[in-house]
């Protein structure tokens, strides 16, 4: 593929969408988990994936991230095809992603963990490592510091040097968070980022997107069941059922969507009409 | 009395150094794969023959080749890092031989056993076709400039068990430092514990499995150069006692820990090395009985974690 030199500097071509999904399907034995869905998302956007248990929704995220292969489709990364390369391969790239059910490395302290995102910014040479010289150590230094400042801005740096297998269940996902983004994405992927928080955490949670979003120019696309807050955190939505994605565009849209109203919401209403 | 009591525990300490050095090799590997690495006791043959060439020592290769040598030996301490390395590289073969095939095919974690153990006899016939069954003694010259004995506290000790527990306690450091401070080192650890979310976080997990492999390889090769420089070259099947008791120390320390390895392995030293002189065919019996005696106190070995649930 030739990229018109005048456009190059502007990071892959203006046509192409950060991400895209092109008719994207994973079946495991005879389970469908995802039916062809396709969808793309902008540079700069945060961008919302809801649908109820069961949908297909972090599946999804294991195919982008490399976790699970595609049965079928193809995921593109500003224009290029990334489907089959592995997961360091693709983090590599700019994709950074967080857990439903929280992966820490809980035998770190918080400040390693963070340290383990930026394992790809402290490579040095052999030979400056062991002698260390100044100038490794001004970069360990340096690095210190970029793991401190990213604590800090979720709050954690007071506790820098605790095993993260001591925090409170909302600080564990702010430093999963800080450690995604300590790679380096430009595109973060948050499964439940807002899962077993009060509604003052889960306010906290939103403006903190919002923030990281203009500070680290990210874009994000994220899965929460809360969907007030998607509605109001959210450029645009998809909605997924039963591994096929039912609607797409901005959060009024979807809210008015027949078929999520019947699929999704009404899904739910008859749930709890069975209840009663 | 002193002397003889103060002799008997270095002695104990330094070879629990070099368990202690074979059971880190078992751990590295097991942390971040999960399978004990059964060839790692033919690598601690191979570093003691490599040690003993690269310092000049003649072979006759079954009457091969006679008299045969290096035309210029290395002196000791070059010689043995040198044969550490070079360990550590024929480790990075076993593992492209005999682990990267099942990994690739997602195989079984019982089947790493058998062919670990595979590619150890491999290497330890290897090693008996082009060195021959018999054993070999380093030159006396091979230690020169170290005196025979220490003046310590009044009591004279034999220098060579210093130099052994010396190198084994320099290494040990050198390992805990590297994986505490450096950036492989908390690579290693990460994957260690995950090695999913490691290559999410752009670790590449292969990479530091390779490099588990070599170390674990160059740790067995130290022991194996101790070793051979410290009593003799009794054959090539030397390592793999040494291998057995490393295998021991991994599970009374508690396996997959870095400090249990190395306390395990010093308990390990210090018990046999008590056991007198004329009941010398009890040692192994001791040392066996302390393993199932810590095991059925603590099932997880000394300083093992209890078994978490993994989500």
């Amino acid at each position: 593929m030739t990229v018109d030199p005048r456009l190059a500097p502007t990071g892959g071509s203006a046509a192409s969408p950060l991400l895209e999904l092109d008719a994207l399907s994973c079946r495991f034995g005879g389970l469908v988990a995802l039916d062809q869905v396709s969808f793309a998302v902008q540079q700069g956007e945060i961008f919302g994936l809801i649908g109820p248990n069961g949908a297909g929704k972090t599946t999804l995220f294991n195919l982008i991230s490399g976790l699970t292969p595609a049965s079928g489709g193809q995921v593109r990364w500003r224009g290029e095809p990334i489907g089959g390369l592995g997961p360091e391969r693709i983090n590599r790239l700019g994709i950074a992603r967080t857990f439903q059910n929280l992966r820490l490395f809980d035998s770190l302290t918080l400040r390693e963990n963070v340290l383990v995102g930026l394992h790809r910014e402290t490579r040095a040479p052999l030979v400056e490592a062991l002698s260390g010289n100044a100038g490794f150590r001004a970069r360990q230094a340096a690095l210190e510091r970029r793991a401190g400042e990213l604590l800090a801005l979720f709050g954690l740096d007071a506790r820098a040097d605790d095993s993260a297998a001591n925090l409170s269940y909302g600080d564990r996902r702010r430093l999963e968070i800080a450690r995604a983004l300590a790679t380096g994405p430009a595109l973060l992927l948050l499964d439940e980022p807002a899962a077993g928080m009060n509604p003052a955490e889960k306010d906290e949670l939103c403006a903190l997107i919002d923030r990281l979003r203009e500070q680290f120019q990210l874009t994000v696309l994220i899965i929460e069941h809360h969907v007030p807050l998607m509605m109001r955190l959210c450029d645009r939505l998809a909605v997924l059922n039963f591994g096929r994605r039912i609607a797409l565009g901005s959060p009024e849209h979807v809210r008015h969507d027949p078929a999520v109203i019947e699929a999704y919401l009404g899904g739910q209403a008859s749930a709890a009409g069975e209840r009663r | 009395m002193i002397e003889a009591l103060l002799q008997t525990l270095l002695n104990g300490a330094a070879s629990g150094g070099v368990y202690a050095l074979v059971a880190l090799g078992y751990t590295l590997v097991f942390s971040v794969l999960g399978v004990i690495n059964f060839a790692l006791g033919a690598l601690f043959s191979l570093g003691g023959y490599l040690t003993y060439l690269l310092m000049g020592g003649r072979i006759s290769a079954n009457g091969g080749l006679p008299g045969w040598g290096l035309p210029q030996g290395l002196s000791f301490t070059p010689a043995l890092l040198l044969a550490a390395l070079l360990t550590g590289l024929v480790s990075l073969v076993v593992e492209r031989l005999a682990f990267a095939p099942l990994r690739r095919r997602r195989a079984e974690p019982l089947l790493y056993l058998i062919t670990s153990l595979g590619a150890g006899l491999v290497l330890v016939n290897l090693l008996q076709m082009l060195m021959g069954a018999e054993g070999y003694a380093f030159p006396a010259t091979a230690l020169a400039g170290l005196p025979d004995a220490l003046q310590v506290a009044g009591a004279r000790i034999r220098s060579v068990q210093v130099l052994l527990l010396a190198v084994c306690a320099a290494a040990v450091i050198v390992l805990t430092l590297w994986l505490e401070r450096s950036r492989s080192g908390r690579a290693l650890k990460a994957v260690a514990e995950d090695a999913t979310t490691a290559r999410l976080l752009g670790i590449d997990s292969g990479a530091m499995l390779r490099l588990a492999f070599l170390l674990s390889g160059a740790l067995a090769g130290l022991g194996g150069g101790l070793i051979g420089v410290s009593i003799s070259l009794p054959g090539p099947y030397m390592g793999i006692s040494y291998g057995l008791k490393g295998l021991a120390v991994l599970v009374l320390g508690g396996l997959g820990s870095v400090p249990g390895a190395i306390a395990g392995g010093l308990l390990m030293g210090l018990a046999e090395a008590l056991v007198p002189g004329d009941a010398s065919g009890w040692r192994d019996a001791l040392a066996f009985a302390i393993l199932f005696l810590v095991l059925l106190l603590r099932p997880s070995g000394l300083l093992g974690r209890r078994q978490v649930e993994k989500v």
